[in-house]
């Protein structure tokens, strides 16, 4: 049978001490796309294999999340939010922020969870993280969906909330990308991190405009370094306007800086997991 | 096919930091293509540290590798096997794991499921497998890598008999096909048999690197040099007991050269044990409730045989040199090719007085069997009736 020759063969692989060079890492991860997608399509038949309502659940979640928390919160609102009601604007972040804190915390524990395999088997580490980044996509594609729905039953149907799926899926994935990679590396050095990182992320909710209008964070401090505020930030602006946006030029950056971060440290670590597990 | 060598290894050297001595020093050989290396050794000697940086599991703390070719390497029988998974979803999962495109596991998927010979089960669960069916896929899977260069890590050791010597005949046909091998093993008659070179590592080094009948002939003489030691046979880990009694000699021997003591012997020959052993005070008031008892092991630990003198209806006699002895003919020898230990115990009323781990270790020596009989350790032997 023919068989596809891979970039890594033609040259020969080397294998020294200072692991493979960010050129041979990224040959590797091109290479191994294949494993992505066995490992996005594992996570996704497993996640609701043992529940009676399978996927019915991805509906479920965010459409009783979303009116339950837009009820609670919407006693906390400031004047200057009522123009917008507590359930829509819950709508709009709430599948971001989902999508974003479930990978972060599954991604604090995908090495220790995988320690086996990593001890047995090559692959690019790298792909562990990633595999949870992409393998939530469809349930931020279905949350986005209901979200744009309950909005639209609560304050009328717009067609644009509903069109900016795409962009909001791309700036979720962005701007989860560099803190999943770094919190992936952090916790494969630190167990701790998984018992203490839940409590992090629910904090983090606290000072992201997800539950409470963006006039009562205004002016917190290091809100830029909020790495998710960028997501919700152009979320807001096609739902509600520039007047709903919080973050300035500083927040993207910042989530460049995060993904270069963590991509150096993936291709640093990678290769010596093994044994640091 | 390049004429460079598939493998290249040099001055590779790794330290645990949990381990006093490296697990690895100064390892370097080079493989041709289509050449096939067994690397045996004993426990820790670091066989598998070597093959796992060859894998890319580990990373090297000095020297290089160059891998010429798609590696493909099986550590592990199921790595990446998911319980919730069908038969079906875990060949992909494992088989992209292993080095395969998807596209290249649907196109053999067939074939990997009629090799595995689990019929309809393909289609559930692996958590409703049982531990046969699952390495049986497994294997299956693994051995359907279209690769260079094959890396292999007791992988014989699994399954039953007859799966394994599935697995030895898929390997060997692989290796008909022009790959590059590397297989490590303590399955000596299997690792000489299918490998052509061989290396023996010991505390991390090399110590011989030469045609594997010479490596395992050199590996079985250590170990009988070991077993034969006074000083090793002193030793507590390897002796035990209360003392009363202690053998003086334990020895195999071929009945037609009486005297000289056999470590190669043949299946279906005839060969005799010489056992003596005095007390540690002269007192041989008890010689009538002596017995001894020696344990057959093969290369994979199991023992396979036993012999016990009061159940075979012989008793240690006074000899004229002062010690008690017993003599016996096992005609015809049952044990089939392989590397084989005796543990030898005396006892008094059941009481152990002296153990022996290694009393001695023989071979018996390869010859062309069917396949069918080829399988254990021991050959039962029928007459009519």
């Amino acid at each position: 049978m023919q068989t596809e020759i891979r970039f890594q063969e033609l040259s020969g692989i080397r294998i020294e001490p200072k692991g493979p060079s960010a050129r041979e890492a990224f040959i590797a991860l091109i290479d191994a796309r294949d494993i992505l997608i066995s490992f996005v399509l594992r996570d996704w038949k497993v996640r609701y294999a043992a529940a009676r309502l399978g996927w019915l659940w991805a509906v479920a979640q965010p459409a009783l999340a979303i009116s339950i928390i837009g009820w609670v919160f919407g006693r906390f609102r400031t004047p200057a939010d009522s123009a917008i009601s507590s359930v829509a604007f819950l709508a709009s972040g709430w599948a971001i922020w989902q999508y974003f804190s479930s990978v972060l915390i599954q991604s604090s524990q995908v090495y220790r969870q995988n320690s086996g395999l990593l001890r047995k088997v090559y692959f690019p580490r790298v792909l562990l993280p990633l595999s949870k980044v992409f393998g939530a996509l469809p349930e931020l594609l279905i949350g986005l969906a209901v979200g744009a729905l309950l909005a639209g039953i609560e304050q009328g149907f717009r067609i644009e909330q509903f069109l900016s799926i795409p962009l909001a899926i791309l700036a979720a994935l962005l701007c989860t990308l560099g803190p999943a990679l770094m919190v992936s590396c952090a916790g494969a050095l630190w167990r701790d991190l998984s018992f203490g990182f839940p409590a992090l992320i629910q904090l983090l909710f606290f000072v992201s405009p997800i539950a409470f209008g963006v006039k009562r964070l205004e002016g917190l401090p290091g809100l830029n370094f909020n790495p998710i505020l960028p997501a919700l930030d152009v979320q807001h602006r096609i739902w509600f306007g520039v007047d709903h946006v919080l973050g300035g030029w500083e927040a993207p950056i910042f989530g460049v800086a995060l993904i270069a971060a963590g991509a150096f440290w993936s291709w640093k670590l990678g290769p010596k997991l093994s044994e640091r597990l | 096919m390049s004429l460079r060598p598939t493998i290249e290894v040099e001055n590779l050297g790794k330290r645990f930091p949990s381990m006093p001595e490296p697990a690895l020093q100064g390892v370097g050989f080079k493989l041709e293509a289509g050449e096939r290396l067994g690397i045996l050794g004993h426990n820790g000697a670091g066989k598998s540290t070597l093959l796992k940086i060859l894998s890319r599991v580990l990373l090297p703390d000095t020297g290089r590798v160059i891998l010429r070719g798609r590696v493909a390497s099986l550590l592990e029988l199921g790595s990446g096997f998911h319980p919730e998974l069908s038969g079906r979803e875990n060949t992909f999962l494992s088989g992209t794991l292993l080095g395969m495109r998807r596209s290249e596991v649907r196109k053999r998927f067939e074939e990997i499921h009629h090799f595995s010979g689990i019929g309809d089960a393909i289609e559930r669960p692996v958590k409703d497998y049982s531990s046969g069916m699952y390495v049986r896929l497994a294997f299956s899977v693994a051995s359907h890598l279209d690769s260079d260069i094959l890396l292999l890590d007791e992988v014989l050791a699994v399954g039953d008999q007859k799966f394994q010597a599935q697995c030895l005949n898929r390997i060997e046909s692989l290796g008909n096909s022009g790959r590059s091998i590397v297989l490590v093993s303590h399955h000596l008659d299997s690792l000489e048999r299918f490998c052509e070179r061989a290396l023996w590592m010991e505390q991390g080094r090399i110590k011989l690197d030469a045609p594997s009948s010479e490596v395992v002939q050199s590996y079985l003489e250590s170990i009988r040099e070991q077993t034969s030691d006074p000083e090793v046979e002193r030793d507590s880990r390897v002796r035990s007991g209360s003392g009363e009694w202690r053998f003086s000699k334990v020895n195999l021997v071929e009945t037609e050269r009486a005297q000289t003591a056999v470590s190669d012997t043949r299946r279906g020959g005839k060969y005799a044990l010489y056992i003596e052993c005095n007390p540690s005070t002269q007192n041989f008031e008890r010689l009538d409730e002596l017995n001894f008892n020696i344990n057959f092991i093969n290369e994979r630990a199991q023992i396979v045989g036993s012999l016990d003198s009061r159940r075979s209806g012989m008793a240690f006699e006074m000899l004229d040199d002062g010690q008690a002895g017993v003599r016996c003919l096992i005609d015809p020898w049952p044990f089939l090719p392989g590397a084989y230990i005796a543990r030898a115990r005396l006892t008094i009323s059941g009481r152990p007085v002296d153990k022996l781990e290694a009393a001695f270790s023989f071979r018996v020596l390869p010859e062309s069997l069917p396949s069918v009989t080829r399988q254990g350790a021991v050959e039962v032997r029928a007459t009519p009736i």
